[in-house]
């Protein structure tokens, strides 16, 4: 073995600890662009598009596990796992948005809708009360 | 927000490494190694699912790009393993680096730590969101919610503690989420990158909130938080997999050794060897899966994995 490819796998040792450590995602491990992600997310909008909503959330769930800070995304996945029924999950997918950036007031209506399909009439109109709002 | 590989460096065209382009990387173990939480099934749907998005797609050389690395990271995954595969293409990497342009290890560890600074300061605004609303009184709503989109993922969230922690949390609730509803297997394998996201969000938590400068060395103090991410890694696939399998006994065993644990880090003191201990103790089980599976692996594979 090379003192160049033991540097390199020096440096794997460390991406594998700095993955476990959330300072990098799987995306920038395996270097996809900001043109590449933009890609994948206009591949499942087509899906979206189609009336694929199954195959539009798969794939999104394929591109958020490399890109698991990318709320858009995030938002995206939510509004469908709403429109297949499956609330949820959807509510889980609006909180995770809500965590990565500030949630607005039609984010939290949507959400607030899920709940109430939920049963959850309480939760939700907490949710939209306006001391948990901002 | 996903910063590209400087282009000076190396193009769009290093993934997948050309044929010996893995030099010293490791030689790929039997499938069987790998641990359940990496199920081949899942990684051979998710190949599928990629499969299916490249017949179905136009011919945008971006989409094309991006498939072929997430085929190529999670088809090396399926052969040996997730570290292997990392390591894989770091000397892809690097050996691109040095045939194009004559550079070295350096410019690709200075690469990924301008990545890791870039994170680091999403990861700043994520906890500052979340201590506002705690100082908001919004915290209470938040359990609330976790509660009402299922016991499970209310568990899950339990298991981190501080504000911080409740990112990884809600990481980890994205994975059982993909896990639960991506149709087919796909979701085992989708689930597997957020599930170490919120390990390794929670692993960033414990050195802010609770190790660096109030107890041991820093040495010592990353030494419990790896012991923990790794033991919250494989609970977190755990779960995951008993979604996706629909197996509610398998899940709900593993939410009991979640419980378990979460019980005994309450109970937690200042002395992290304790700590160690107690983490070790509760879940012999999976590090034993863990580490039997790299110990199929060569001498790189388990560096990388027990950092």
């Amino acid at each position: 073995m090379t003192t160049a490819t033991r540097d390199i796998e020096d440096v794997a040792k460390q991406v594998a600890a700095d993955l476990r450590a959330g300072a990098l995602t799987l995306g920038q491990v395996v270097g996809l662009t900001d043109a590449e992600v933009a890609a994948v997310t206009e591949l499942a909008e087509g899906y979206r598009r189609r009336g694929k909503l199954q195959r539009a959330a798969s794939v999104y769930g394929l591109l958020l596990s490399y890109t698991p800070y990318n709320a858009g995304g995030w938002e995206r996945l939510a509004d469908l796992q709403a429109r297949l029924g499956n609330h949820p999950a959807a509510v889980a997918c609006y909180e995770i948005v809500a965590l990565l950036r500030d949630a607005d007031r039609t984010l939290l209506e949507r959400e607030a809708r899920c709940l109430r399909l939920m049963g959850e009439r309480e939760l939700a109109a907490e949710l939209l009360s306006p001391g948990n709002q901002g | 927000m996903q910063p590209s590989f400087p282009s000076t460096t190396v193009s769009g065209s290093f993934w997948p490494p050309p044929a010996g382009a893995a030099g010293g990387a490791p030689a790929p173990a039997k499938s069987s190694s790998i641990p359940d939480s990496f199920s081949p099934e899942g990684a051979r749907a998710a190949l599928e699912l990629i499969g299916r998005a490249r017949s179905g797609s136009d011919d945008s050389p971006a989409l094309g790009s991006a498939l072929d690395k997430m085929h190529s990271f999670t088809q090396v995954t399926l052969e040996c393993g997730v570290d292997s595969a990392i390591a894989r293409i770091m000397v892809a990497q690097g050996k691109q680096a040095r045939d194009q342009i004559g550079r070295a290890a350096s410019d690709i560890k200075d690469h990924f730590t301008k990545l890791k600074a870039q994170n680091q300061k999403e990861l700043k605004q994520i906890r500052e969101r979340i201590a506002a609303r705690k100082k908001a009184a919004k915290w209470g709503l938040w359990g609330k919610i976790f509660k009402a989109v299922g016991a499970a993922l209310c568990a899950a969230s339990s298991i981190f503690t501080g504000p911080a922690g409740m990112v990884g949390a809600a990481l980890l609730l994205a994975s059982l989420v993909v896990s639960c509803t991506v149709k087919g297997d796909a979701g085992k394998w989708v689930s597997l990158g957020l599930s170490l996201a919120a390990a390794a969000v929670s692993l960033g938590s414990s050195l802010i909130g609770s190790g660096v400068g109030s107890g041991g060395s820093v040495a010592e103090t990353a030494l419990q938080v790896s012991s923990r991410a790794a033991d919250l890694t494989s609970h977190g696939c755990t779960v995951g997999k008993g979604f996706a399998d629909r197996d509610a006994m398998e899940a709900q065993a593993a939410l009991m050794e979640i419980r378990a644990i979460v019980e005994k880090l309450r109970g937690e003191n200042d002395d992290g060897r304790d700590e160690i201990e107690m983490l070790i103790e509760a879940d012999s089980r999976c590090m034993d899966q863990v580490l039997k599976a790299l110990e199929s692996h060569n001498q790189t594979t388990l560096s990388a994995a027990s950092v």
